[in-house]
């Protein structure tokens, strides 16, 4: 995957982009229904409305053009490989209480060298060992931190 | 006076305080390395050995492990792009960039010093302005403190001009991440999508470390393989620049100390927004602000030198009133009144010798900020001689398991990922992370005084007549925002006149 998306293509849907996800945050937080925020300034909601409503009207603006000098090159290459290994250090997160921290580093300080195409065994065998004795010696042992081992 | 300073003196030169100092320094700048730990910690770590101590010993212990826990925080941000201290995040605009250059040994120097300068900085101001300017902040309301928070926020997104709409947008994207969780006004929930653990909010240091430090690796790993292996370039040790250097940089040191002391005075305010502002201030001032988030010292210079000075600001309050700013100057009051330290404005007529062993304490644990850097820097540095893939998973690591630390929650690590993939498509995207953090930060002060002022003051404009300060900050809100304009027009003007 290679090449760039038109800049006018991806700025409408940069900017109707951000629109959509403040106002889907919005409505997921039930601050569309008008409620309590209408009555006073002094409701706990009227801070969020308030500043999802710029946002989404900032959206608009960007799909209208208006920040049209700060268009940034989009390559697609890459895009993949970085959804890709994003993926793994969630799962690796996400991992990490409930499998374990042993197994988890171990997997990842492995996997992800090898999934970029490294393929020195002897690095990543000795920097997977001085990553665990690292993070045992002092989140574990000197700080306490109750990792799962 | 000089009888104080010399029971400050014999106090501190006793071998167990300066043993005390050391390991403070030492501990310190290992705390803010670790992402995930900071000042915080460090000072409730260090909290139960106090108890046993006597009082010079347990000052330098408190005040090297204050001082340098910020500043360790900068080392993590400039070589691995992950800030140890959430105070260090807007190091990681410049120092980050400088490392992959190649530079890591002169960012570390630049930080190293900007650090010291800055906590010695606000020590003059503690030693000599403490209490005029502890009933100055007094002066401070509601009102003032909501004006300085809309301030800051007009600054950020002013300097984002090339920018302007996805800045504003990115800010306003960090104070919607902020408003989750209670109304700090109420107490009530909102946002939490009937999600029990999101009534807590968004933790700051998660979010950071998704911002930066997951989504610098996928960044990295996108363009990984097609340009040369940069750890072979990166220079090993500590560099400081030349004088030529400081002779444009000190005003930056200056405006950026001064910037942290007044934010550290005021409450709820702190090292972060400090950093951030101080930062959003050297960009605008600079004759070339592009090249700010690139690599440009006077970046790492402003940001360090803010966040340190704060230490300083931060203890005026407490020393001199006994009202602790934030929760580290809470931690440290507590220590002192348990050592029979009784902080107010009688400390400073009846036990100057007690506020010079304070001040001292600090003053040599910034000089160990300066032996740390120049120490720890040959160590630290060798980091990026690693190979790059796995360089990427050493900060997944750290990042994760500094993230988990600092809660011991494994709902933190979940925030993380996301902020991960956040961070990510907003810079793929070409939105500026600064805003959106800084909006985080100042967004719960700017909500709570907004509506603490409505309640005190009404809407009664002439309530900006009877409180000058408040007049003042608004004159400063509007000059900001319509200084682009009346420039624009003033040399529209000056064009007209010339060509005619």
């Amino acid at each position: 995957m290679s090449g760039e998306a038109s800049p006018r293509i991806r700025r409408v849907a940069t900017g109707l982009g951000l629109s959509a996800a403040c106002l889907l945050f919005a409505a997921a937080g039930g601050l569309l229904s008008p409620g309590d925020w209408l009555r006073a300034a002094q409701s706990k909601t009227i801070f969020p409305v308030v500043v999802l409503a710029g946002a989404i009207l900032c959206g608009l603006l960007i799909a209208a053009g208006a920040a049209r000098n700060s268009d940034t090159p989009f390559a697609t290459a890459g895009l993949l490989k970085a959804v890709g290994i994003g993926a793994l250090a969630a799962i690796y997160a996400i991992a990490l209480p409930r499998v374990g921290f042993l197994i988890a580093t171990t997997a990842l300080s492995v996997l992800l060298p090898v999934l970029l195409g490294y393929r020195n065994i002897v690095a990543i065998a000795a920097f997977t060992i001085a990553i665990l004795a690292l993070v045992w010696l002092v989140f574990i042992r000197l700080m306490n931190v109750p990792l799962p081992l | 006076m000089l009888n104080d300073a010399l029971a400050a003196v014999t106090l501190l030169v006793d071998p167990t305080t300066l043993v005390a100092l050391l390991a403070g320094v030492v501990v310190g700048t290992i705390i803010g390395v670790l992402p995930g730990l900071g000042p915080s910690i460090a000072i409730a770590l260090a909290l139960p050995f106090t108890l046993n101590m006597s009082l010079g010993p347990s000052v330098a212990l408190l005040m090297g492990l204050y001082c340098t826990s910020i500043y360790g925080g900068s080392v993590a941000a400039i070589l691995l792009n992950v800030p140890g201290t959430p105070a260090s995040a807007a190091t990681c605009f410049d120092g980050y960039p400088m490392a992959r250059r190649g530079d890591g040994d002169l960012a570390i120097g630049i930080t190293t010093i900007g650090s010291a300068m800055g906590g010695m900085f606000s020590i003059v101001i503690l030693a000599f302005l403490a209490p005029f300017l502890a009933r100055f902040a007094l002066r401070f309301g509601p009102l003032e403190m909501f004006l300085v928070g809309v301030f800051a926020l007009c600054c950020v997104a002013i300097i984002e001009r090339a920018i302007l709409v996805k800045a504003v947008a990115a800010g306003l994207v960090g104070m919607a991440l902020a408003s989750i969780g209670q109304d700090p006004a109420s107490g009530d929930m909102r946002l939490t999508f009937g999600y029990f653990p999101l009534a807590a909010g968004i933790p700051l240091v998660p979010l950071l470390m998704g911002l930066f430090a997951i989504s610098e690796v996928m960044m990295r790993v996108a363009e990984y393989g097609r340009g040369p292996a940069e750890g072979t370039l990166a220079r090993i040790g500590f560099r400081v620049p030349g004088l030529h250097f400081w002779r444009s940089a000190w005003r930056t040191v200056a405006k950026s100390s001064l910037i942290g002391i007044v934010l550290g005075i005021l409450p709820g305010a702190g090292p972060t927004a400090a950093s951030f502002i101080s930062y959003s201030e050297a960009k605008r001032s600079s004759k070339d602000p592009d090249s700010f988030g690139k690599g440009n010292p006077e970046g790492i210079l402003a940001s360090e030198a803010a966040n340190n000075a704060v230490t300083g600001g931060a203890l005026v309050p407490s020393l001199s009133l006994g009202i602790p700013g934030d929760p580290i100057t809470a931690m440290i009051l507590a220590a002192l009144v348990l050592q029979g330290v009784t902080p107010g404005p009688r400390l400073y007529t009846e036990h100057m010798d007690q506020v010079l062993l304070i001040l001292f304490s600090l003053f040599i644990a910034n000089i160990g900020i300066l032996v740390a850097g120049g120490f720890g820097a040959r160590l630290f540095t060798r980091v990026l001689r690693l190979p790059e893939p796995l360089l990427l998973a050493g900060v997944v690591v750290l990042a994760s398991v500094g993230t988990f630390a600092g809660n011991n929650s494994a709902f933190d690590l979940v925030i993380m990922a996301a902020a991960g993939f956040l961070g990510w498509g907003l810079r793929v995207l070409g939105f500026p992370l600064a805003p959106l953090i800084i909006g985080y930060v100042l967004a719960p002060m700017v909500e709570v005084n907004f509506k603490q002022a409505l309640i005190v003051y009404g809407t009664d404009p002439v309530v900006f007549l009877e409180r000058p300060v408040a007049a003042a900050l608004l004159v400063m809100i509007l000059g900001v925002l319509l200084y682009p304009t009346i420039a624009r027009a003033v040399g529209g003007m000056r064009r007209r006149i010339a060509s005619r």
